[in-house]
């Protein structure tokens, strides 16, 4: 083809171009009313998003507050509590006998004062044929805290005292209750039955023994409103308002049964249990009418939404594995008054002096004491809050771990009469004495063993971490991510193990008195890359640290070891899930 | 005197750097703010323009007034994302172009090539569409086949490039040069069977 014949050919291009290029047309009139409707149509589903966003966010923040609200509740609650158990670690006056004593002097007037409570606490407790345990206790604060609320609203017609009393004194005595109904299960028969009479059985008291009663318990309010609604509830508030009412008379009959029949006790106790497990079933349903109440709020079109599109939830679950530095150190004078001791040593090596080998045993401890494998375990879930970025909360468990390399033994004695056996049993040299000041053993002896042992220092948390995160795109199937936040942790045990025979190992469960802090706040930050394995399924890792804001001792200024805040190093592993995506 | 001219040219900067919005940047703005009234107006600002693009590129006029409804929809919705790097007119025609490839697509009309028409090749004359009505050639556009008149528009109208088009469509460069080659035919052969009065070169076969 010559350029002549382009050239021509160039011609009707340019020719189309010149007509066409910027020509106008009438377009029909109705266009923009189409565009217009779309608009609008548009417009309304963003505003039912937002709509929803806010919804869910409102709701994330509740359970949240719940969560955490139950957990600071029933934490600091544990306070009240004295240990049962006795620590010989620590060797102050009031971890000796003191505890029993407490127990009894706050159990007693509880018993007193609370009776009828206590009958149907102590046939919940017979039900569950377990004592009650922790995770019940837990989830029955988080329903106290629940229940609470609505009675003072809804019944404040019927007893304007009820509701006040429903909330402050459900929380103030039901660790008192669950306690003394852990603690005389042998006297329930007796006095459970004998205790009731029918004045007592008031409407303030009965809501509260449901609240108290536990976990299995809780879910009573279903069994009770089953006989009066048994359809769908219109809506959560009405659904909840119905409680109260029913289950008075449902724990009417049921203590009545208990009057009418004392010897027939645990058949009543077994009736009781069936019905309870009833009412299990009935709450699963009882929920599921309540989210289809809420969600039928939400209304219909933004239903469509969230399901045609991204939901904005992810779930995820990680795992850490980490290094743990615990951050106590010794003072270089440590035990000086240990010097003016007798020297009731029993060891093998009585011959070299114990304060020098208390010396040895601290700088052995600043020497040998290295972060060991620590992990996490993280349950999370994701709400999307922009585009890239997630509010991240959930539930986690972390265990952290130190550990000494050590020669050294501690043995403390008290002047009571067993001070002939080893008591006190510190593992670690000199570790668990110097998280306490006050020693009040009668003697310590430092004695070195023949082969160096190990000795674990585990803290275990239960974590409730809160953090935003933020993402961006690598390539389109990696991306990175940065996250930050905070997390509650709660220390559900601490222990100390020594790899020999001669150390007792010591642990703190959570109802015991212990030198460590109970709850303390950790700053967390992680960073890294992630896969998208599939449209919902993506896989990230990355470097992850845990700083703690305070120390591990509850008393660092009591204590005589130095302190500083612990933190841990850890490579972060999660798998994502993506909720509701096409 | 001398403080006062700094005064005055600090002013003068400052003019320069807080330049007044432009009706264009108002209107840009009140879109992106939702405001209806300043929709409306963008819309008739360029709906004419838009129009004839619609028709040129969709084979009827119900799929055109389609391809504008999503059209100005998208431009609505994105218009946060119109980074002024070009004319908004221009901005606006891409999107239509975009939109009436991705309903064309959606209507499998560029994956099959029903051509079966032979381009005859004509001998051409300079040609002037200036007695032509734009009905008449919009007419003569929507007569070609799909892929035919997609490539047409896009290399004589639209000016882009064979490998542009190419990439467009999802098709070779030389296919799109062929097909274009075609296109041009078959206009030819439709001008010539017109047969203008006025015509001053009347086109022999």
């Amino acid at each position: 083809m010559s350029s002549a014949d382009k050239q021509k050919h160039g011609n009707l291009e340019q020719e189309f171009w010149r007509r066409l290029h910027d020509a106008e047309a009438q377009p029909a009139p109705d266009i923009w009313s189409r565009i217009d409707h779309e608009l609008t149509v548009q417009e309304n589903s963003k505003y039912k998003n937002r709509l929803v966003f806010y919804r869910q966010l409102a709701a994330a923040c509740i359970a949240l507050l719940m969560v955490a609200g139950a957990a600071f509740f029933y934490h600091f609650r544990q306070d009240a509590l004295t240990s049962t158990g006795l620590q010989p670690g620590i060797a102050s006056n009031t971890a000796t006998a003191a505890p029993e004593k407490t127990l009894k002097s706050e159990a007693v007037p509880e018993q007193e004062s609370i009776n009828p409570q206590q009958s149907i606490d102590a046939v919940s407790s017979i039900n569950n044929a377990t004592p009650v345990t922790e995770q019940s206790i837990n989830s029955s604060v988080s329903e106290s805290i629940a229940i609470a609320d609505v009675p003072s609203q809804n019944v404040a017609s019927q007893n304007s005292q009820l509701g006040n009393y429903a909330s402050n004194s459900t929380a103030a005595s039901f660790q008192k209750q669950k306690e003394s109904a852990y603690t005389s299960n042998s006297l329930v028969d007796t006095r459970s039955i004998g205790a009731p009479k029918p004045q007592v059985n008031t409407e303030t008291s009965v809501p509260n023994s449901m609240i108290t009663v536990g976990a299995t318990l809780a879910t009573d309010e279903s069994t009770l409103v089953q006989p009066q609604q048994n359809t769908l509830f219109p809506s959560a508030s009405r659904a909840i308002a119905a409680v109260p009412s029913s289950i008075n008379s449902y724990y009417k009959t049921a203590a009545q049964q208990l009057l009418l029949n004392p010897d027939a006790n645990s058949n009543a106790a077994q009736s009781i249990d069936k019905q309870l497990q009833q009412g299990n079933k009935n709450l699963q349903k009882q929920n599921e009418a309540l989210v289809l109440a809420l969600n039928k709020e939400a209304g219909g079109g933004s239903e469509k939404d969230v399901a045609g599109g991204n939901s904005r939830w992810n779930v995820s679950m990680a795992y850490a594995p980490s290094y743990f530095e615990q951050n106590i150190g010794l003072p270089e004078r440590m035990m000086v008054a240990v010097n003016q001791r007798s020297f009731a040593a029993k060891g093998p090596s009585i011959s070299s002096a114990t304060s020098d080998n208390m010396e040895e045993a601290r700088d052995e401890f600043a020497k040998n004491t290295k972060p060991a494998f620590s992990y996490s375990v993280d349950v999370k879930a994701g709400f999307k809050l922009k585009n890239k970025l997630k509010l991240l909360t959930g539930l986690g468990y972390s265990q952290n771990t130190a550990r000494t390399k050590t020669n050294y033994v501690i043995k403390q004695f008290l002047f009571k009469p067993y001070s002939g056996e080893r008591s006190q049993l510190a593992p670690s040299t000199v570790f668990l004495p110097s998280l306490n000041n006050n020693f009040t053993t009668d003697s310590i002896s430092v004695a070195r063993t023949k082969n160096a042992f190990d000795v674990d220092y585990r803290y275990e948390f239960l974590t409730l971490p809160l953090g935003l995160q933020y993402e961006g795109n690598i390539t389109k199937k990696w991306y990175w991510y940065a996250a930050g936040g905070m997390a509650a942790n709660f220390l559900m045990k601490a222990s100390i193990d020594a790899d020999t025979k001669e150390v007792q190992s010591v642990a703190y469960s959570k109802e015991s008195e212990s030198p460590f802090r109970r709850m303390q706040f950790s700053g967390n930050m992680s960073m890294g890359v992630g896969k998208r394995i599939s449209d919902v399924v993506t896989v990230s890792f990355g470097p992850e640290m845990r700083s703690f804001l305070s120390t591990l001792i509850e008393n660092p200024d009591k204590a005589v070891a130095t302190q500083g805040k612990p933190y841990s190093l850890g490579l972060n592993m999660a798998v994502n899930y993506q909720l509701g995506k096409k | 005197m001398a403080s006062y001219g700094r005064e005055a040219l600090n002013r003068q900067h400052l003019k320069l750097f807080t330049k007044p919005k432009s009706d264009e940047d108002k209107l840009i703005e009140g879109c992106i703010a939702g405001k209806r009234d300043m929709q409306r107006l963008l819309y008739e600002l360029y709906s004419k323009k838009m129009m004839v693009i619609c028709l040129r590129y969709a084979p009827t006029s119900f799929e055109a007034e389609d391809i504008m409804q999503e059209g100005f929809v998208k431009v609505f919705n994105n218009l946060q994302n119109f980074k002024k790097d070009c004319p908004l007119e221009f901005w606006i025609r891409r999107i239509m172009i975009n939109t009436a490839l991705k309903l064309l697509r959606q209507k499998q009309l560029l994956t099959v090539s029903h051509e079966t028409e032979e381009a005859v090749s004509v001998a051409a004359e300079a040609t002037n569409l200036s007695d032509y009505s734009l009905d008449e050639l919009l007419g003569m556009i929507q007569g070609l086949a799909p892929r035919y008149r997609m490539v047409f528009n896009l290399y004589a109208i639209e000016g882009y490039n064979h490998k542009e088009i190419g990439e467009m469509l999802g098709i070779s460069e030389g296919t799109s040069k062929s097909q274009f080659s075609r296109a041009r035919a078959i206009l030819q052969n439709m001008l010539a069977r017109q047969d203008k009065p006025y015509k001053e070169n009347v086109i022999s076969r």
